[in-house]
């Protein structure tokens, strides 16, 4: 189970700095706001396999959590860009 | 736990991290956000959908009943941010046009000119900032 | 009240879930929860009743658990094959239902099928705009319309009335070739 865990976790960290770099570059605000959402999924997804592999349950209410937040978070930062938008 | 229990889960795991990687590659290679959206949205709901099956599979039920809660909520979020950026991204004219070979929406606006989503037919340079 | 009755009972549910023990506690506290949301933050309640199929629905929920899995591989597979020089469309397709239930059921149906999400509803033309990644030329609307349209009488099967279903029946009966899905 370690090595599946060390795997596994190598395979999201790689994803999360591929989206951190579409994070820097944007161009736009809304590729942004999509990256930050991506994120947020790959840290849940991180976090699970912790608990999928110590079988520790602790942080399964933070996991979800975070995953509603995600939610919650990129909606409005969505429309919030999109208001910006439209005042040019 | 079953051996072959711990095989399928370990699979599942893998399996979703790749679909996530793939993903996130998605969202750096597509050319504009609409599409870099989808790479967003399906790869990735499937892949934590993967990885929330497989640790479900080692857990006892009252602590796999809160991540069928995360993984239903996914399922059921994934649709509404699509949508919610998808629409500021055309109203705000961010996507590419020339991404598009077919534009129905576009044709449409700049039929009758004047159409309550205004800016979204002005097809001007991305922003910069 | 009893129309937000089952708001009441879902978020009750959720919070049961949360929490992943079924007690005296949790079941209490959730209700008491419940009812502070619903009078903090009330929905406005839609006075129409779904139909529910339950035969139909869980086709409609079999369809869309395959649709998420191929969803992904297209996407992949997009990604890996054209990646920069991927191309899209936004294809105009009919609306085949006024009721606002399921036009959100059908969009975010919609939104799970490989490559699509709906762009834009007008409910007065009665038009969806849909977003398609992967669309190679023009010539691939009519399939990506056909497959919206397929997707929308699954809807309906599951959660029209008898009479908005053999209405889309009638209507897809004379679409060119649109009565085969």
């Amino acid at each position: 189970m370690t090595t599946v865990f060390t795997i596994t976790l190598t395979l999201l960290c790689v994803a999360g700095v591929l989206t951190l770099v579409r994070l820097l570059r944007g161009p736009s605000t809304l590729d942004r706001i999509v990256a930050v959402d991506v994120f947020i999924i790959l840290i849940v997804a991180g976090a699970a396999v912790y608990v999928a592999v110590y079988r520790d349950g602790a942080n399964i209410t933070l996991l979800a959590a975070v995953a509603l937040l995600g939610f919650v978070g990129t909606a409005t930062a969505a429309r919030l860009a999109e208001r910006r938008e439209g005042h040019r | 736990m079953s051996a072959v229990g711990t095989v399928v889960s370990s699979v599942l795991l893998l399996g979703g991290a790749a679909l996530c990687l793939l993903g996130a590659l998605g969202l750096l290679r597509f050319p504009d956000v609409l599409s870099r959206l989808q790479a967003a949205t399906k790869p990735q709901t499937l892949g934590l959908l993967l990885i929330l099956l497989g640790t479900m599979m080692r857990l006892d039920f009252e602590d796999a009943a809160t991540l069928m809660l995360v993984a239903l909520f996914q399922v059921i979020t994934a649709p509404v941010i699509s949508q919610l950026v998808g629409r500021s991204a055309y109203r705000a004219g961010v996507l590419r046009r020339d991404v598009l070979v077919v534009d129905h929406l576009g044709s449409r606006l700049s039929e009758n000119g004047t159409d309550s989503t205004d800016g979204a037919d002005g097809a001007g340079p991305p922003p910069q900032r | 009240m009893t129309a937000r009755l089952p708001q009441l009972i879902w978020l009750t549910a959720v919070w049961v879930l949360l929490w992943g023990t079924i007690s005296a506690k949790t079941l209490l506290g959730g209700i008491l929860v419940a009812a502070l949301v619903t009078a903090a933050f009330p929905l406005p309640v839609i006075g129409e009743r779904l139909r529910v199929r339950p035969i139909a629905l869980l086709w409609l929920v079999g369809y869309l658990t395959v649709d998420l899995v191929v969803s992904g591989v297209k996407i992949i597979w997009e990604t890996l094959r054209h990646g920069p020089r991927a191309t899209a469309g936004i294809v105009a397709v009919p609306l085949l239902t006024d009721s606002d239930w399921i036009a959100t059921a059908v969009s975010n149906a919609v939104s799970l099928a490989p490559g699509t999400f709906v762009l834009q509803l007008d409910h007065q033309r009665e038009v969806c705009y849909v977003y398609h990644l992967g669309m190679r030329g023009p010539a691939d609307a009519e399939r990506v319309r056909r497959q919206v349209l397929g997707m929308q009488r699954r809807v309906i099967a599951a959660l029209g009335t008898p009479g908005e279903l053999a209405a889309v029946d009638d209507q897809l009966g004379r679409e060119p070739g649109g009565g085969r899905r």
